[in-house]
């Protein structure tokens, strides 16, 4: 299919219990359109800090990726293709207690 | 009709082949008495048959130069998919096969054999035709065994997207009797003719020792799969910000967390992963490959005769969709249940296979490749390590195989002569690959000759010095082919953002190496599986994305064009350095031309010697040239990373794909006491009498905002002059290059593309490159100067110019 703008739907944070694979503490989970596989990887943040270990959805309905720290309240989820343009997505990242 | 007028119509589908003429001929003849007056051809080789392969149809296949007799035979049941290989089967790899009852066989090959009659993508193998009575009696349409679904992607189930309208690049037409494909039906009991008689779809030719389709087959009747550890550690690399890393694969645990375990179900039931054996808590990956061989046409279940030892190639290809979901079973899908209990269909995308055409060139050429399907990589999104991993463990395997007495592969395969291919992703893996490769102990090292990358990214460029992947070594030479229109690696951000090019690669190489960049070539067009996307086009054209869709750029070249120039660069490049033909060099350093005519602009160091004059890329040697004597630069000039030079108040990187420093001459009017970069030779290096070529690269800064602004900008004039010890002087200029074949200075090469992610709604970006070009002067044109006794060398610059020039790579060349 054609590559069109990424349409991401939906990002659930999961804090892990137990630290899996370097030193991850969070997997975050993305519902998106259009996110292809091609030569040039998928890349994502929350706020400033890079996504980890992105694997797209073979079945293509998204992304996983995982955080080193926890985000802060507010932090938002930028998508795009690595060196190419980035698009900002309505995804934020609410922590626990707040409102 | 007569039998020579038969015969004389049948011989106007090979106007430009006499053998093949000769050869079906002499093979009609043998059977004459045998055949019905009234026969028509219905296909050629190459080309898919009128109406397909019906019983009764008579299949004529020759086998000129070898002592194996014709066959002229009836088609006596329904055609089938098969892999062939059966008891009752010939082994000839996967496509049609039909019981055939020969007509002109001595009894001890009389009885009916099923025969491969079309090859997978139904097409007539190049040596036979088929014929068919003119006045056919009723029949219905045989039933038929459909084949595999082509490898092409449909979308997934998008809610509220239209679904995108996909024209195959190349026609495909399974055998479903009585479809007609260009004639009109004919009348029934009146002769018919064809408006259009065949137009081959490959040249044919039989002269040509491993032309046959036959003769290329599988190993055996399925893919290889072996799972192996692919064991790395999590390596980091680091750019600017932004880090991209290997996972570690050690841990099952993590795949299913990273995953989940529906995911994983997937990936197992598709043979990309499963859990160690040995190890429960660690998962495996899956190595599918496929060989092709040059083959015994008397038996395709052996090797060509003669006992050599043949040179091998790894093929890999790059990241690509692996797999996808379809709504019914196929002959390739499987079932996987989800842990709802649900059941799905998926299928693998078999990119590996993209490369057959290749492989038979290689074949032909005597030498055996081997494509590795990464798909395993592609699901899991890595990044370079798991596939050079991957390619060497495909070499391991032929290793083995080499070394097992049972194998077709036994003491035939030279370890010594080895290649490799990556496009794409791939063409990153494969340098990694070859360090790889050098790091292992010298018993199971690997002597890798040629390494090729097609159309690579460029993901270490960014990275420190010491992370970035560089290729070196005596005895190696490297490619990098890639195109103007490449529109998936296509340098968006230049030279200094993560997603680089294979300028870079090249750049990085100090072994001998060539690049070739191609006019009108795109990304994916190299792969006959990755025919994803509408047009067979890549995903930032801007055509694709954009409503309504601007046309397609014509400069972009058709896929038949991408694979012609695969095969004669990538093929060359293996019968140059594997095989030791020098008669292709000529492709590498763009003394000739490529058969299809295409324009280039090719860079290149490589020959018996190389002497560098000067690369401007020591720092620490400040006012030295890389010879060691003392270097001058006019005041205008500068050396400087090239992507890091400025235009007036601009920075010019993105327009920039180097990752090399150059020296940068501002040349304009005015009163400077040199206008020449002057380098001296040492005394140890004065006699330049062995070598024949002084080589440089150059370009000058383009406007390439529009591509009318630079396509009448002139080439920058210079002069060149040797300085000799006893005071001669010899002094050239520009029109003393050598302008042979593709080596006359060339203009960039306008491409936009559409970044669907910038901006609100994406945006037209423009990638032109300003790239530099090897331009050559042969040495025989510089007189008045002592060669043996050379002081110093100098460029001149013309300073009517007004504007940069860029100049790189002083080198004498021993061809």
């Amino acid at each position: 299919m054609a590559i069109r703008r990424i349409e991401v739907l939906n990002g659930r944070f999961e804090p892990l219990r137990a630290r899996v694979g370097a030193e991850w503490v969070m997997r975050v989970t993305v519902d998106a359109r259009n996110v292809q596989q091609r030569a040039l990887p998928v890349q994502a943040r929350v706020g400033r800090q890079p996504m980890r270990a992105v694997v797209t959805s073979p079945l293509g309905t998204g992304f996983v990726g995982f955080l080193e720290r926890m985000p802060r309240d507010g932090d938002r989820l930028y998508v795009g293709y690595a060196g190419a343009g980035e698009i900002e997505t309505s995804v934020v990242y609410r922590a626990p207690g707040v409102a | 009709m007569t039998p020579d007028a038969m015969l004389d119509s049948i011989e106007t589908a090979f106007p430009d082949s006499s053998s093949a003429r000769l050869a079906f001929r002499g093979a009609l003849a043998s059977a004459q008495q045998q055949l019905p007056p009234d026969l028509r051809l219905v296909g050629g080789p190459g080309t898919t048959p009128y109406g397909g392969v019906q019983q009764d149809d008579v299949v004529v296949r020759v086998n000129p130069g070898e002592p194996v007799a014709p066959l002229v035979g009836r088609v006596t049941s329904q055609a089938t998919w098969l892999r062939g290989g059966t008891w009752d089967a010939e082994a000839s790899g996967p496509g049609f096969y039909a019981t055939i009852t020969p007509l002109n066989a001595a009894e001890a090959i009389a009885a009916p054999r099923a025969r491969r009659i079309l090859d997978a993508r139904g097409r007539i193998p190049t040596n036979q035709i088929v014929l068919r009575r003119a006045v056919t009696p009723a029949m219905p349409p045989p039933a038929v065994v459909p084949p595999p679904a082509p490898a092409s992607v449909a979308p997934p189930p998008i809610v509220a997207q239209p679904a995108p309208t996909r024209v195959p690049a190349e026609p495909y037409e399974p055998i479903i009797g009585g479809q007609p494909l260009v004639a009109p039906e004919p009348v029934r009991g009146e002769p018919f003719t064809l408006d259009d008689p065949f137009t081959l779809e490959e040249p044919f030719t039989l002269e040509e020792p491993f032309a046959l389709e036959e003769v290329f087959s599988d190993v055996g009747s399925t893919d290889i799969t072996e799972f192996r550890r692919i064991p790395y550690t999590a390596e980091w690399i680091k750019s600017d910000t932004r880090q991209f890393e290997e996972w570690s694969t050690r841990d099952q645990a993590w795949l299913m967390t990273a995953l989940g375990a529906d995911t994983v179900a997937i990936f197992e039931a598709l043979g990309f992963t499963r859990i160690d054996p040995a190890d429960p808590s660690k998962f495996r990956v899956g190595v599918k490959c496929c060989i092709h061989y040059p083959a015994d046409p008397a038996d395709s279940n052996k090797l060509a005769p003669g006992g050599a030892r043949f040179p091998v190639v790894l093929i890999v290809h790059g990241n690509h969709t692996a797999l996808r979901r379809v709504s019914a079973p196929t002959a390739s899908s499987v079932t996987v249940t989800l842990g709802s209990g649900s059941t799905i269909e998926v299928e693998e995308i078999p990119s590996h296979l993209g490369y057959e055409y290749l492989q038979q060139e290689l074949a032909r050429q005597g030498i055996v490749s081997m494509s590795v399907s990464t798909n395993p990589a592609n699901a899991l999104n890595s990044f370079i390590r798991m596939r050079a991993e991957t390619v060497l463990a495909g070499l391991d395997i032929l290793r083995r195989m080499d070394g097992q007495a049972s194998s077709r592969f036994h003491n035939r395969l030279d370890f010594q002569k080895v290649g490799l291919l990556g496009h794409s992703r791939g063409g990153d893996a494969v340098v990694k690959a070859t360090l790889l490769n050098l790091a292992r102990p010298v018993a199971t090292r690997f002597g890798i000759k040629a390494v090729c990358s097609l159309a690579p990214t460029d993901q270490t460029g960014t990275a420190r010095t010491a992370d970035r992947l560089t290729l070196g070594g005596a005895d190696l030479f490297y490619l990098v082919v890639y195109g103007t229109h490449d529109g998936d690696v296509s340098g968006i951000g230049g030279g200094k953002a993560f997603s680089g090019t294979g300028f870079r690669h090249y750049d990085r190489a100090t072994c001998a190496k060539s690049m070739v960049f191609l006019e009108g070539i795109a990304h994916n067009r190299f792969n006959t599986n990755w025919n994803n996307l509408p047009d067979y086009c890549d995903p930032d054209e801007p055509h694709v994305a954009q409503t309504p869709p601007p046309p397609v750029d014509p400069r972009i070249r058709t896929a038949a064009d991408h694979q012609a120039l695969a095969r004669e660069y990538i093929g060359g490049l293996f019968r140059f350095r594997l095989n030791g033909d020098v008669s292709v060099r000529g492709l590498f350093d763009g003394n000739l031309v490529n058969s299809i005519g295409a324009q280039a602009l090719i860079q290149w160091a490589f020959g018996a010697r190389r002497l560098v004059i000067d690369d401007f890329e020591d720092e620490s040697t400040a006012g030295r040239d890389t010879l060691g004597g003392n270097a001058v630069a006019p005041p205008f000039a500068t050396e400087v990373d090239f992507a890091s030079a400025i235009v007036g108040t601009d920075p010019i990187d993105p327009h920039v794909p180097h990752q090399t420093k150059v020296l940068d001459a501002f040349a304009r009017p005015g009163t400077w006491a040199t206008r020449a970069y002057r380098a001296e030779v040492p005394t140890a290096r004065k006699d330049f009498r062995d070598f024949v070529e002084f080589t440089f690269r150059l370009t000058r800064w383009f406007d390439v905002s529009t591509l009318a602004a630079f396509s009448g900008t002139s080439f920058p004039n210079f002069k060149v002059r040797i300085l000799d010890g006893a005071g001669g002087v010899a002094e050239v200029d520009q029109t003393a290059l050598d302008v042979a074949g593709l080596r006359a200075p060339a203009r960039p090469y306008f491409h936009e593309l559409f970044d669907a992610n910038s901006g609100p709604s994406g945006e037209i970006i423009n990638v032109t490159k300003v790239s530099l070009q090897t331009l050559v002067i042969p040495l025989s044109r510089f007189a008045g100067a002592a060669l043996n006794n050379v002081q110093a060398v100098e460029f001149e610059f013309d300073l009517s110019l007004s504007g940069h020039v860029y100049v790189d790579s002083l080198m004498l060349i021993k061809p």
